[in-house]
Order: C-alpha cells, then sequence, then structure tokens
C-alpha cells in the first residue's frame, strides 16, 4: 500500500452520510453527563462519602473515648486503632483524590495545552494529597510515642534511647511510606497521560 | 441558539463519529461517549466564536472530551487494559479483516495525541490547521504525521504478513 493510499482508505472507511436525528441532540441538551460518565462519577462520590462518614465517626469516637472520657489504653490497643484510622484515612483521601481528578474537565485549549493544563493540576492535587497525609501521619506518630512514653513511664522503665530512636525512626519512615503509597496510587493517574506528555514535550 | 447548534451538529455529525471510532471502536460504551461529547458541546457552544470554522472548533472540542473520557475510564478500579501480547493475539484473530479494519485497528496503537493528528490529516487537514488545534509547531506536525503514516503502513504490512 502506498502512503497516501490511507486518505482514500479513510474515505471509504468514513463515507459522509452520517445523520442524527434532531430528538437525541435535544436529548443531550438537557443532561449533565452520560448514562455511564454519571455512573463513574456517582461510584466515586458514593465512595468518597461511605469512607469519608466512617472516618469522621471513628475520629470522633476517638476523641470521645480518650479526650473526653480520659480512657487510658495500653501501647497496643492503640497501636491497632491508629492502624485501623491509617488505613480508613488512606480510603478516604484515595477516594477524594479519584473524585477530585475525575470531576475535573479539560479546558477547550488546544490538545497540547489541555494535557500540559491536565498535568499540573494532577500534580497539584497531589501535592495536596502529600501534605495532608504528612500532617496526619505526623499526627498519629506523635500519639503513638506518647503513649508509648507514658507506658515505660509507669513501668518505671524510663530510656531516653527508646523515645530518640522512635522518634528518628518516623521522620524517616513517614514521608517514604507516604511516597511509596503515592507512587501506588497515583501510577494509574499518570501512566495512562505519559505517553501524550512525552508527544507534547518530545516536540518542544 | 438552540436551533442554530442543532443545525451545526447535524451537519457535522460525521466528525463525532469519526472521533469516536477513532477512540471508542471496540468499547461498549461508545454510544455514551458519543452522547457525552455531545453535551460537552452544547456546554461549551456559548464560547463558539464565528471567526473559526465550526468544524475547527468542534474538533478541539470533541477531541478533548475524548481525551477526557479515555482518562475517565483508566482511572476506574476495573479498568483493564491489554497488554501487547494479548493484543497482537487479539489481531491476529482478525488477521482475516480487510485492509479497512486493519487500518482502525492499527490506529489503536497510537497514543492519543498521535491519534487526533492522525485524525486530522486523514481528514485532510492541512499541517498549519493541525498545528491550530493541536497546539504543535507546522513543523512538529510535519514530522510526526510522516513518522505516523510510516507507523501505520508498517503495522497494516505486520498485520497482512
Amino acid at each position: 500500500m502506498e502512503r497516501d493510499d490511507l486518505k482514500l482508505l479513510w474515505k471509504e472507511l468514513n463515507p459522509d452520510n452520517s445523520c442524527i436525528d434532531e430528538i437525541k441532540i435535544k436529548n443531550a441538551m438537557n443532561m449533565k453527563h452520560s448514562k455511564r460518565i454519571s455512573e463513574i462519577l456517582s461510584g466515586r462520590k458514593k465512595e468518597m462519602l461511605v469512607y469519608g462518614s466512617v472516618f469522621i465517626v471513628f475520629i470522633a469516637l476517638m476523641i470521645y473515648a480518650f479526650i473526653i472520657l480520659r480512657i487510658s489504653f495500653s501501647f497496643f490497643p492503640v497501636f491497632l486503632f491508629s492502624f485501623l484510622g491509617m488505613f480508613l484515612f488512606f480510603k478516604t483521601t484515595h477516594a477524594i483524590s479519584t473524585f477530585t481528578v475525575l470531576s475535573k474537565e479539560s479546558e477547550n485549549s488546544v490538545i497540547s495545552d489541555s494535557v500540559k493544563l491536565f498535568s499540573k493540576m494532577l500534580k497539584r492535587i497531589q501535592l495536596i494529597d502529600f501534605i495532608v497525609n504528612v500532617i496526619f501521619f505526623y499526627t498519629l506518630a506523635v500519639i503513638l510515642i506518647i503513649v508509648f512514653l507514658n507506658e515505660i513511664k509507669m513501668a518505671n522503665k524510663l530510656n531516653i534511647i527508646v523515645p530518640i530512636i522512635s522518634v528518628i525512626f518516623s521522620l524517616f519512615l513517614i514521608p517514604w511510606l507516604i511516597k511509596w503509597l503515592h507512587s501506588k496510587r497515583y501510577k494509574r493517574f499518570y501512566s495512562k497521560l505519559k505517553n501524550s506528555i512525552d508527544d507534547v514535550e518530545e516536540a518542544h | 441558539m438552540e436551533k442554530e447548534f442543532i443545525k451545526l451538529i447535524q451537519a457535522n455529525n460525521g466528525i463525532i463519529h469519526k472521533i469516536c471510532n477513532i477512540y471508542f471502536r471496540d468499547n461498549p460504551y461508545k454510544e455514551d461517549y458519543y452522547q457525552e461529547i455531545l453535551i460537552r458541546l452544547w456546554k461549551t457552544f456559548p464560547t463558539y466564536k464565528k471567526q473559526a470554522a465550526f468544524s475547527t472548533w468542534l474538533y478541539l472540542v470533541a477531541l478533548n472530551t475524548a481525551i477526557d473520557i479515555l482518562r475517565k475510564e483508566y482511572i476506574q478500579p476495573e479498568y483493564i487494559e491489554l497488554t501487547d501480547k494479548q493484543y497482537n493475539v487479539a489481531l491476529e484473530d482478525h488477521g482475516k479483516v480487510d485492509e479497512k479494519e486493519q487500518l482502525y485497528q492499527a490506529i489503536q496503537y497510537l497514543s492519543d495525541i498521535e491519534k487526533a493528528i492522525i485524525l486530522l490529516y486523514l481528514e485532510g487537514y492541512s499541517y498549519k490547521e493541525i498545528s491550530n488545534i493541536i497546539g504543535l509547531s507546522e513543523n512538529n506536525i510535519g514530522v510526526k504525521v510522516n513518522r505516523l503514516k510510516y507507523k501505520l503502513l508498517e503495522i497494516i504490512g505486520d498485520g497482512k504478513r
């Protein structure tokens, strides 16, 4: 096949005789999204609301138990609660960031610009997500260290090395953990975009 | 405004179909995505300035919408993409399809932006017009079009063998 035959082939494939019913256009004009896109968005919205509500209830219960009722648990149950809190927090922020990305619509600028804008928006969401995660995880680490210190203080086994090691360990481990979680979370978001960004960058 | 929009869409409906065929050819939700493009066109119709041809504006909005939809689909947890190996098997299964169908199948190998460029080229747009829609320089478009033509012919050639 010759190179110019592609255009002829394309014309044969797409004869210009398609027509559309006026009712079909009018129906579309009254809709916000098509059925499939609405399904995608409402599915993510439900996920976000369910995880968000469970997380809020969890936090409220924790505040009630630890701050209002002043119940003192030993380190192990607190560690388990923290683990559950981390899981709910991770799921909630994941649902929020996915919904935010999905609900954004690209600008009607030239294609290369909208690819760049989308990539910029994604980076901004990722940064906010990262900051929120850092704050949450460090707060959790501080709580765990305090509970741990109280426990060994009560047992009269206070040793300065243990808290120092815990703090250093948390300082280094938390950003690494968040980075690892993020690479998993955003991998899918970027993989489809990567080829388009490469195309744009290669041309500049 | 409604009547004007309906008239313009009816006159240029083929463009939306071609975009859907390029981006969602074997997608079970192709009809839904066609409707989504129509919805976005209506939402953004007030931004259409009559200095440019309606078809050029339509390409711009519809291509942006199609790429947006693909991203939405891809971010879905249940989205499953064929691996290269699976895709080759699928191509072999369709080995008996004619040359025309092979062109569509070959286009599926291209990236989102490449698909947009080749569509506009096949539709007879000049490099300058393609450059205005895609946002890359005319020279870049020229280079890309040539490269894409070779790539498509190579894929179609391989499919025949």
